[in-house]
C-alpha cells in the first residue's frame, strides 16, 4: 500500500486494493457496461471539463460584456 | 473517487439508492419550484459548470496518488444540499456511463456522498460562518470536498468490515480513510480557493447585476 501511496495511481484503486486486502474472496459483482480505453477516457473527461467550461466561460463573458 | 462499479454488496447498493431518492426528488421539486427567475437560472447554470470542470480535474497530490476535488461548494452555498444532490446526480451519471468511473450500482452510494452527506456538512458550516461571505465560501466548500471522502470511506467500511463487530467497521474507516484523507485534503483546499474565485467573479456581480435592474 505504500508504494502505491507513491505512484501517483488513483487514489480509488488504492481503496480498492484495500478492500480486497480486508475480504480477499470479494469479488466485482457488476461490471461497467461501456469502458473507455485510455486515450478515448482522456477525451471524455476533457469533454467533461469543456462543458462545464464552456458554461463558466459564457457567463463570465456575458457579465463582463455587460456595461 | 467515487466507488467503483460492482464494488459494492448488492445490500448496500440498494440501502444507498433508497437512501438517495427522496433527495433527488425533492430537489427536483426545488428546482423546479424554485429557480424561476433569470439571475437563479444563471447561478443553477454556474453551479453545475463548477462542479463538471472540477470533478473532472484528476490532481496529483502532495501523497503521492491521484484523486479529484467534488466542485459542490459552490452548489450548496447557493442552493443548499438537495439541489446540489441533482446536480451531483448528473455529473455522476455522466462519469459512470462515459467514464467508467463510479458506476450504475455504486450510484446511489455516491450521490449519498458527494451530493447529499458532503454538502449537508458545507451547507451547515456556510450557514455557521456566514458573515464573513468569503470565508464562508471557502470553508464550505473545503468541508463538503472532505466529508464526501469521509462519507466514502464509511460506506465502504460498512460493507467491508474488518471483523463482524462495530469495531471492525472503525478500523476499516480508518484504514479506507488513510487514503482518501490526506490525499483529499491539499485538493480541498485548492478547490476552496477555485471556488471563492469563481464566487467573487460571478455570483457577486450576478446579485449585482440583480439589483441594480430591480
Amino acid at each position: 500500500m505504500i508504494f502505491a501511496l507513491l505512484s501517483w495511481i488513483g487514489a480509488d484503486e488504492i481503496a480498492q486494493e484495500v478492500i480486497k486486502e480486508i475480504n480477499p474472496n470479494f469479488e466485482p459483482w457488476f461490471n461497467p457496461i461501456f469502458e473507455p480505453t485510455g486515450e478515448l477516457e482522456g477525451f471524455l473527461f476533457s469533454v467533461q471539463v469543456a462543458i462545464g467550461a464552456l458554461i463558466l466561460g459564457y457567463i463570465i463573458g456575458r457579465l463582463h460584456g455587460r456595461p | 473517487m467515487h466507488i467503483a462499479e460492482g464494488f459494492l454488496p448488492p445490500q448496500w447498493c440498494a440501502f444507498w439508492y433508497i437512501f438517495s431518492t427522496p433527495f433527488l426528488i425533492y430537489g427536483a421539486m426545488k428546482i423546479k419550484s424554485k429557480i424561476t427567475n433569470r439571475t437563479d437560472k444563471v447561478l443553477l447554470a454556474v453551479s453545475i459548470g463548477f462542479i463538471f470542470v472540477l470533478s473532472a480535474m484528476k490532481m496529483p497530490s502532495v501523497t503521492g496518488s491521484c484523486s479529484h476535488p467534488t466542485g459542490t461548494g459552490i452548489a450548496v452555498v447557493l442552493f443548499g444540499p438537495a439541489i446540489t444532490a441533482v446536480l451531483s446526480a448528473i455529473v455522476l451519471l455522466y462519469q459512470a456511463l462515459l467514464l467508467a468511473h463510479g458506476g450504475i450500482t455504486t450510484l446511489g452510494a455516491n450521490i449519498a456522498s458527494m451530493g447529499i452527506i458532503g454538502p449537508f456538512f458545507g451547507w451547515i458550516v456556510y450557514r455557521i460562518a456566514k458573515k464573513n461571505r468569503k470565508i464562508a465560501v471557502f470553508a464550505a466548500t473545503a468541508v463538503a470536498d472532505v466529508m464526501t471522502y469521509v462519507v466514502t470511506s464509511i460506506q465502504l467500511a460498512l460493507a467491508f468490515p474488518a471483523t463482524q463487530e462495530i469495531g471492525g467497521i472503525m478500523e476499516s474507516a480508518i484504514r479506507f480513510l488513510a487514503v482518501f484523507a490526506i490525499t483529499q485534503i491539499p485538493i480541498a483546499i485548492l478547490e476552496s480557493f477555485l471556488a471563492v474565485a469563481v464566487f467573487d467573479q460571478v455570483v457577486k456581480r450576478l446579485e449585482a447585476g440583480e439589483v441594480s435592474r430591480a
